[in-house]
């Protein structure tokens, strides 16, 4: 048995197209010389030939034209079905984006709402009552109810709930912030004279370095001869001493420095104060705390001056009482 | 050294394929152009189906193809072969999901204890024993095999364009060509010696 060409496969190779330029060209020449690789070439062809030649059954073209007609009506068919389809879907899209849309709208509107739900519901209440021949303008802005107060006496009520807008009352040296109070304001001359509060706490900077809280009872007044500031405690503090007989100053340390705690009684007596006001305050504690001192003469003296600045006063009844020293 | 890239895919856009603006036409709703490639190339799709599949099932793969191709001509890509190798690519995928389906019935039916004949060529009326032959020998071949060789043998086209429109790899159209040419000759050789 005689061994075959083994550049055979080459055949088949360049039939397929792996074999290209140089190599087929090798191997064209190579055939010229090779009955193997000739008669492979030859057989290869002759097979494609033969499946190319089986009869496929005739054409017909009556069968081809009912075909070609059917192919067209069905594809008219499924296109018409596709457009449907697609009107269908662009409808079922159309509302879907709107329901979309409206449920971004509302969920939107609610977001806005639920975030400016605090504020709406949380209703500030400011009274403000300026004195005759006050200065004041008042400004509501998103965040800051705001006073501007240049002269003169303002009396502030505020009711303000947490995540209420602030208030803030700015005076010509500086602003004070409410916490959530009532309170009194006082300008003189450009400056802040006094500060007192009746209720909660109310937050004083001035830009002479003044910056305290002030709290239910205190008031702060400013020093009319020198530019020491002090601080009222209407409150219960503890007198280092106390002048009986003129009410004066006794000192105290705060916080801040030196204060002073004002019996408050001078002041009434001279220009006569109105009854109810911080002076009368002032006037009672400082009875109140002589009595806490076991000063009892001291503190009948400064209640027959309460009594005499104050014939009409609120706490007459008791002061009386002390005057007179009967126990409650 | 500038080597010269040889031209790898016959029918590539480089030339002019005459199927290319039919098929974009087609591909934007143009129904006429369906009717324009029926004409063009259904004949050859309905000698290719009935080499490939059950005689009787030749028109339906016909139909099936061109009623795909009008669904799909919107995502016809010339870059990737001509569009008459597109069209036997789709028939190629109709074929095979025609031959699956029907072996899924030849299975059931068998189970049921029906013998099932596929009608051939041999039930064609008007046919040679060298077509019977043929006809047998085409048909002990895989579909796989078939259609590759097919395609490149009797279709005219290139491995690379096969490649491209039945969606695998340059050596498995080789590879697969090899084999059945190795098988078609040993039965058609078989069938000369008888």
């Amino acid at each position: 048995m005689s061994e075959r060409c083994p550049r055979i496969w080459e055949v088949e190779a360049i039939r397929d197209g792996r074999l290209r330029g140089e190599s087929r060209l090798a191997h064209e020449r190579h055939r010229e010389s090779c009955e193997d690789c000739r008669q492979e070439a030859q057989a290869l062809a002759a097979l494609a030939e033969r499946v190319g030649r089986m009869p496929t059954g005739a054409t017909d073209d009556l069968g081809l034209r009912r075909l070609r007609q059917c192919v067209l009506e069905r594809a008219d068919a499924e296109a018409s079905g596709r457009k449907r389809h697609t009107r269908r879907r662009i409808a079922l899209l159309g509302i879907a984006a709107a329901l979309f849309a409206a449920l971004l709208i509302v969920t939107t509107a609610w977001i806005r709402n639920a975030r400016e739900a605090p504020i709406a519901r949380v209703d500030l209440v400011v009274v403000a009552t300026g004195e005759p021949g006050t200065r004041w303008t008042r400004t509501t802005e998103s965040s800051v109810e705001r006073f501007r107060l240049n002269d003169g006496v303002l009396s502030l009520r505020v009711e303000r709930p947490a995540g209420a807008r602030r208030v803030l009352v700015e005076v010509p040296d500086g602003e004070i912030e409410d916490l959530g109070t009532t309170f009194r304001v006082e300008v003189r001359g450009g400056k802040t004279a006094r500060v007192g509060v009746q209720q909660g706490i109310v937050r004083v900077r001035l830009r002479d370095g003044v910056a305290i809280d002030l709290k239910e009872g205190e008031s702060w007044t400013r020093e009319p001869a020198q530019p020491v500031l002090s601080v009222e405690h209407n409150a219960v503090s503890t007198p280092v001493e106390v002048a009986s007989a003129a009410p004066s100053v006794s000192q105290i340390h705060s916080g801040t420095g030196v204060s002073r705690v004002d019996a408050g009684t001078a002041a009434p007596a001279a220009s006569g104060p109105a009854v109810g006001s911080p002076e009368e305050d002032a006037a009672y504690l400082r009875i109140l705390e002589l009595l806490r001192a076991g000063r009892r003469d001291a503190a009948r003296e400064a209640a027959r001056v309460y009594l005499a600045a104050y014939p009409a006063g609120f706490r007459r009844a008791e002061v009386q009482r002390v005057a007179e020293d009967t126990p409650r | 050294m500038i080597r010269k890239v040889p031209q790898l895919v016959r029918g590539s856009p480089i030339d002019e394929d005459p199927d290319e603006p039919v098929i974009r036409r087609l591909g934007s709703g143009d129904l006429d152009a369906l009717g324009a490639l029926y004409d063009r190339h259904a004949p050859a799709l309905l000698r290719f189906a009935r080499r490939s599949a059950p005689f009787d099932d030749a028109q339906d793969i016909v139909q099936t193809t061109f009623l795909r191709v009008s669904r799909i001509a919107a995502r016809y890509d010339p870059a990737r072969g001509s569009g008459r190798a597109w069209l036997y690519g789709v028939a190629a995928q109709v074929l095979r999901e025609r031959r699956r389906s029907m072996a899924r019935l030849t299975r059931m039916l068998a189970r049921l204890g029906d013998a099932v004949s596929i009608p051939r060529a041999e039930d064609t009326p008007g046919q040679g024993d060298d077509a019977v032959a043929v006809d047998q020998a085409l048909d002990r071949l895989s579909e796989a095999k078939r259609v590759t060789f097919l395609l490149v043998e009797v279709e005219g086209f290139s491995c690379e364009e096969v490649s491209n429109v039945l969606g695998v790899p340059i050596g498995t159209v080789w590879t697969r060509l090899h084999h059945a040419r190795r098988e078609l000759r040993a039965v058609l050789g078989e069938e000369q010696a008888k």
